[in-house]
């Protein structure tokens, strides 16, 4: 056989697997939370609707109890990904919600890493790379790793396509143990506070989209509620070892008020008790999850 | 640059691009993209490399151009300390003053704050090489400084060798520059190869091994067992890797790099190791060290004294930290132990086996932050502190993902079959089922954030 022979076939053959691969992995993807996503959010109507976004802890909102509501959240979604979504919503779809619910946590406007986030082939339909460029600390990586996860969808799917096959599909099975969950008392010793962490958690990108989707908010009239949601006295000191969450949150309503947005604050970080999480920052199902979205919309004044 | 990332596959194809089109300026596009890949990490260092380059060439033109023996010793010594003067003051300086201030328990705070040049050991040794080649006349002085140049910065093996001679490089230099498609498609299967170990295998591997080694005091005995074994592939896959890349990148423009490992896993004795493992620097320090200093033609206590003079050094080569001297102290012993301890027959797979083991014990220093470390690591194992029941969750501890350790023992598995089946022929199916598997293992089980090659910091 001739050697261009052999690299044709060669050639040839890496095509066609790319090809199934990639049918293959968007086949696997289509039951995850960001196709879902995409689903709802082509089924959002023109007006008179609430919206919840953010990352995996606004997933606890329970949308069969909250009339006229749409979850677009996703796990570890970005401060960044919420405003491109949301500005897809109302420029593409030319769709406006009444309310914005957003989880509102400590670290939603830490430094991130741009050039390298999970699920770009899926990020990319949504987000703006001449926008998001100037954040990214090495632009020629940021700008690679947009264009091979493009090309290659299924290069950081390893995990989804495990779990597809092989994870328990029983989500209870997942919950961790309430032993593992580590007690409030051996946190704080390892606290040391610094105004240069508290000054950390404002990265120039967070701060930025941030402001920017007040900005989206208070030019749409929309209602923006932030939220703060359960989540285990572990999980939350963890996320803040160096630095006061409350003073955290001060900074955020400065900005809050300065922006002349409609918004209003939902804290409900401590309220329950560890035997109430399947891990340290997400709630079980069922009752808890119920019982915990009609209190937000008891705070909110919506009826269920 | 990493030659694990995008930035470098984008330079390297340029690179090739105008390699194909250069003509008879090919040494020339590769000297200026050698100098362009070492400034891309740090411009400021290539001073270094060019002042190495300009003393070594004109010591080497001394030596060439003067028949008298003193003078030519003194060009040879010129070039030797200002290569161990640059390579002690940025590499072992603080290490000394550390080392001198703990035992005379004094503290002066005399450091220098510099970061240590990428490569250095690994260039400085190759032209000190060619200096002594030399001065001994086993070479000629090189007449162009161009080749010259090329020679101490070729980018393939620039920052972690193969340490090369130049008497096997700079001829090729001068005559093998071409593009040939067997050349292209061979060096291309390495790269495959390199990048999977280093990208699938060693980056992964490194998911278990890093949090285990680095917080020792949350794990038992066999955690650190395991640990230790991972180390041994990591590192293993790790540096092959990066030398099968460089070898594969050079084959392109069609300049053979030598050999630098040999299946060293498979070696029946550590005297066998050290002909398989990083052969490059085994060869540096026997050709330029052991033998120099008599070698085994000598009294078996000074015979004794040279084996230890050469493996503390090597182990010092790899960087300025006890550990490695004891690393490099450990394999000397069991070099002496191979010597005088009676020979027990064995099968073969007893000798790979305990040859294993006893590499794998000399990795805990090698891997360990420091020396207090180490000896958590080793007393622990051989304590009854073991605890074999904590392994799993103990493994849980690390973060490493179920998916990601069940792969590392198939990747591990994997790795020893291939080695085991290399002499075994293969059709052109199973080496296209080969080359597939291994181009969508990068894509599909490369770690994302994959770190630098662990012989880069030396």
């Amino acid at each position: 056989m001739s050697r261009k022979l052999k690299i044709s076939i060669l050639l040839l053959a890496v095509l066609v697997i790319h090809v199934l691969l990639s049918w293959g992995y968007k086949r696997v993807m289509h039951e995850s939370q960001l196709m879902k996503c995409d689903r709802e959010m082509l089924s959002l109507p023109a007006k008179n609707y609430n919206l919840i976004a953010g990352n995996s802890h606004a997933l606890s909102v329970q949308t069969e109890y909250w009339e006229n509501s749409h979850v677009i959240a996703s796990y570890g979604e970005e401060i960044h990904q919420s405003y491109f979504k949301l500005k897809h919503i109302l420029e593409v779809q030319s769709s406006r919600p009444d309310t914005l619910l957003l989880s509102f946590d400590l670290g939603m406007m830490h430094q991130l890493a741009l050039k390298n986030q999970a699920h770009q082939w899926y990020w990319n339909k949504y987000e703006s790379s001449r926008e998001l460029a100037p954040f990214a600390s090495k632009k020629f990586e940021f700008y690679s790793h947009r264009i091979v996860s493009g090309i290659f969808p299924y290069m950081d799917g390893e995990v989804e396509v495990y779990d597809y096959f092989f994870a328990k599909k029983d989500s209870t099975q997942l919950m961790r143990k309430s032993t593992e969950i580590k007690k409030l008392d051996e946190i704080p010793p390892l606290r040391q506070l610094s105004d240069t962490c508290l000054k950390a958690q404002f990265s120039p990108c967070g701060i930025h989209f941030f402001e920017a989707l007040l900005q989206l908010c208070k030019e749409n009239s929309i209602v923006l509620a932030l939220v703060r949601f359960p989540v285990t006295p572990h999980y939350y000191w963890s996320q803040s070892t160096c630095f006061e969450p409350e003073a955290y949150y001060t900074s955020c309503d400065s900005m809050l008020q300065k922006s002349g947005v409609n918004f209003k604050i939902l804290d409900f970080h401590d309220r329950y008790e560890e035997e109430f999480f399947r891990d340290p920052h997400h709630l079980k199902g069922g009752e808890i999850r119920k019982e915990f979205t009609i209190e937000i919309l008891k705070e909110l004044h919506f009826s269920h | 640059m990493l030659f694990n990332s995008i930035e470098f596959l984008v330079f390297f194809l340029a690179v090739f691009v105008l390699f194909a089109i250069g003509g008879k300026w090919r040494w020339l596009i590769l000297l200026g993209a050698s100098y362009f890949f070492y400034m891309a990490w740090k411009w400021e260092y290539i001073i270094l490399i060019l002042a190495s380059t300009i003393i070594d060439f004109l010591c080497g033109r001394g030596m060439a151009n003067s028949p008298d023996d003193t003078v030519r010793k003194r060009y040879l010594y010129l070039s030797i300390i200002s290569n161990l003067g640059i390579l002690i003051t940025f590499k072992y300086f603080n290490f000394f003053i550390d080392s001198i201030e703990s035992v005379l328990e004094i503290k002066n705070n005399i450091y220098l704050n510099v970061i240590l040049p990428v490569g250095i050991s690994f260039y400085t040794f190759q032209t000190m090489s060619y200096s002594v080649d030399v001065y001994h006349r086993r070479i000629p002085a090189e007449k162009h400084l161009g080749y010259f140049a090329l020679y101490v910065a070729y980018f393939p093996q620039l920052v972690a060798g193969p340490i090369e001679r130049a008497g096997h490089i700079l001829h090729q230099f001068k005559n093998s520059f071409q593009l040939k498609a067997e050349n292209v498609f061979f060096g291309a299967q390495l790269i495959l190869w390199g990048l999977f170990k280093k990208v699938v295998i060693a980056d992964r591997l490194a998911l278990f091994v890093d949090p285990i080694f680095n917080n020792t005091e949350h794990y038992h005995g066999a955690s650190f067992a395991l640990a230790s074994f991972f180390f041994g592939i990591q590192i293993y896959c790790d540096f092959s890797g990066y030398t099968d890349m460089a070898i594969g990148l050079s084959k392109m423009f069609n300049i053979d790099l030598i050999k630098n490992f040999d299946r060293p896993y498979f070696s029946k004795s550590i005297s066998e190791f050290w002909k398989r493992w990083h052969i490059s620097l085994s060869r540096w320090f026997r050709d330029y060290l052991y033998i120099p200093l008599g070698g085994n033609r000598v009294l078996k206590m000074r015979w004794v004294l040279n084996i230890m003079i050469t493996f503390v050094l090597s182990g010092l080569w790899h960087g300025a930290n006890w550990t490695f001297i004891i690393w490099g102290a450990l394999h000397g012993f069991y070099l002496l132990a191979e010597r005088f301890l009676p020979q027990v027959k064995l099968p073969s797979f007893f000798k790979i086996l305990l040859t294993f083991l006893l590499v794998q014990f000399a990795w805990i220093f090698f891997r360990a932050n420091n020396l207090d470390e180490a000896w958590i690591i080793i007393s622990t194992i051989f304590s009854p502190d073991f605890k074999l029941n904590l392994l799993y969750s103990e493994i849980v501890k690390t973060g490493i993902s179920e998916l990601n350790f069940v792969l590392s023992a198939l990747l591990i598995a994997s790795l020893y079959l291939k080695e085991a089946l290399y002499k075994v022929p293969k059709p052109f199916v199973l080496k296209l089922i080969y080359l597939i598997l291994v181009l969508f293992g990068i894509i599909l089980f490369g770690i994302d954030n994959s770190k630098a090659f662990i012989y880069f910091q030396f």
